[in-house]
């Protein structure tokens, strides 16, 4: 076995050798896909991190009427603890507003003489509803339309992010389903036309086919070299892409880091490297070894 | 070792799918040992006969039986147990150009997943017989035509194989070539291998003054223990 293993791999190194003018439009099939793989791994974490970010920064304020009881905020704020998704409800009573609002804008002439004028504390105390998630956004309202605690209720600040985190949910998922057609199109287009080259070389070590079958070389000791082959060009397609996507992460990090938000893509590139790398070199080597399989199908007829 | 039960190959053209009847309710037994020539014009059925017992054709009808088992329909996985008892000699053997002799020869067992030390033993040992030894560091290229017939029979000897199939081996050869390679043949008949040798070359078929198939039109018309040429 492990003999037969070992002359499997030297035969295919040979042929690899053998047939060197295969190897640059083989692996160029094949580093295009595994590319588009990894790129769209890079992608995809992309756009959930991005999603994260603004469900961390969605948030929903109920203000509630001016001296209403604590007691009562504090019943809504255990009320709305009770819906399934919601994992933080801030109180922040009048004063604790007005506390903040001082210590951002107390130095502004404009606020303090309006604060003056006014003589009491004109802010309303409120529960902010941070941490939800995106799908339980109907069920707060629909809470809030028909709560109890209606009448304590003074205005709600409802949160445009509902709508750019759908957008970008949907920006995400069609991007998952283009991506997911274009690389199994990619995937068929690769082993067709790795099929071709590599029935070229397959042609080429006819003789060797032959005489194989001929003496009854069992059929996996037949396609053994030729499957070491698309395995080592699977790998080296692998590598390629993997290099021409840390050099593109690392090129466009900089140069998109503002635009997704302050989202560094090298980042994500450095923390799922190892994932990245696996999942391209088994992309390359399945995409190698089934058109090898393929292709060596007519020849293994008896 | 070997037995035909009435066997009939048809081969349809692709073109209009007209059947080509290659050999009809043919039967005959061959046993251990025994050195038979089938002989018979072009197109008679000797290599369709050749290819049956190979297994690189199944017959339409009937059965074949190799050393007591039906090898009528085998699968995949058996077929190359079957070629490993066999050795087949072509008209015009093909061989890995870039290898020596020696490679050429060192391959087969490679393929069939022979240890080293038996590689270094039998290669050497199956060239001196079939008088190859001093051109063992020669690429195929380099032999002559009567030389590259001896190394298809090295190649199809190195396996020990049972049985050897031999279908024109001396075709394109000259007289002189053509005695060597069925003196050859009888040599290995005498270490006990069983050979098949399909030819029409009257004058090996008279010389060799053993058993001889006649074929015409896919039929056995004669079946004779010392046969001659008649046709």
């Amino acid at each position: 076995m492990l003999l037969s293993l070992k002359r499997i791999c030297k035969l295919g190194w040979e042929g690899l050798i053998r047939e060197k003018e295969t190897i640059l439009p083989t692996i160029s099939v094949l580093f295009i896909a595994t590319f588009l793989v990894g790129s769209f791994l890079v992608l995809k974490k992309t756009g959930e991190i991005l999603v994260e970010k603004i469900k961390e920064k969605a948030d929903i304020v109920i203000y509630l009427k001016k001296n209403t009881k604590e007691e009562d905020i504090l019943k809504l704020r255990d009320s709305l603890l009770q819906i399934p998704g919601i994992k933080n409800v801030k109180y922040v009573s009048e004063k604790e507003a007005l506390d903040e609002f001082l210590s951002l804008y107390g130095e502004n002439p404009l606020y303090k003489e309006s604060l003056e004028i006014i003589g009491e504390n004109p802010l309303l105390p409120s529960l902010h509803i941070s941490s939800f998630d995106i799908e339980s956004y109907d069920q707060i309202l629909n809470f809030l339309e028909n709560t109890e605690f209606k009448d304590l209720i003074d205005h709600t600040s409802y949160p445009k992010t509902k709508l750019i985190i759908e957008r970008i949910f949907s920006f995400v998922s069609k991007v998952e389903k283009i991506g997911m057609i274009i690389g199994i199109t990619f995937f068929i287009i690769a082993v067709f036309v790795n099929f071709n080259t590599i029935h070229l070389a397959i042609l080429n070590s006819r003789e060797e086919i032959e005489i194989q079958r001929r003496v009854g070389a069992s059929n996996w000791f037949i396609r053994g070299p030729f499957l070491f082959r698309g395995f080592i060009y699977g790998i080296l397609a692998g590598i390629l892409s993997f290099f021409m996507l840390f050099f593109c992460c690392w090129f466009f990090s900089n140069k998109l880091y503002d635009v997704l938000g302050g989202i560094n893509i090298f980042s994500i590139f450095k923390e799922q490297w190892w994932q990245i790398l696996l999942i391209q070199f088994g992309i390359g080597v399945l995409l190698a070894e089934i058109s090898t399989f393929l292709a060596l199908q007519n020849f293994l007829k008896f | 070792m070997l037995k035909f039960e009435k066997v009939t190959k048809i081969y349809f053209l692709e073109t209009n799918k007209t059947p080509i009847v290659a050999l009809s309710n043919v039967s005959f037994e061959i046993k251990e040992k025994e050195f038979v020539s089938i002989i018979g014009k072009s197109g008679a059925g000797k290599s369709t006969l050749l290819k049956l017992i190979a297994k690189e054709e199944e017959p339409t009808s009937g059965k074949i039986f190799f050393d007591g088992k039906d090898i009528t329909h085998l699968n995949n996985s058996e077929i190359p147990l079957l070629r490993r008892q066999i050795g087949i000699i072509f008209q015009n053997p093909k061989f890995l150009q870039k290898r020596t002799v020696f490679e050429n020869v060192k391959y087969v067992l490679e393929a069939l997943g022979k240890k080293d030390e038996e590689i270094e033993r039998d290669v050497p040992m199956v060239l001196e017989i079939v008088g190859l030894a001093d051109k063992i560091n020669s690429l195929p290229v380099e032999l002559s035509a009567g030389e590259k017939q001896k190394l298809s029979i090295a190649q199809a000897l190195i396996h020990r194989p049972k049985v050897v199939l031999a279908d024109e081996p001396t075709g394109n050869l000259d007289p002189y070539n053509t005695l060597d390679i069925i003196n050859l043949l009888l040599k290995i008949n005498e270490m006990g291998t069983t050979v098949i040798l399909a030819t029409h070359n009257k004058e090996i078929v008279n010389r060799l003054k053993k058993r001889v198939i006649y074929l015409e039109k896919g039929k056995i018309i004669r079946d004779e223990d010392k046969g001659s040429f008649i046709l």
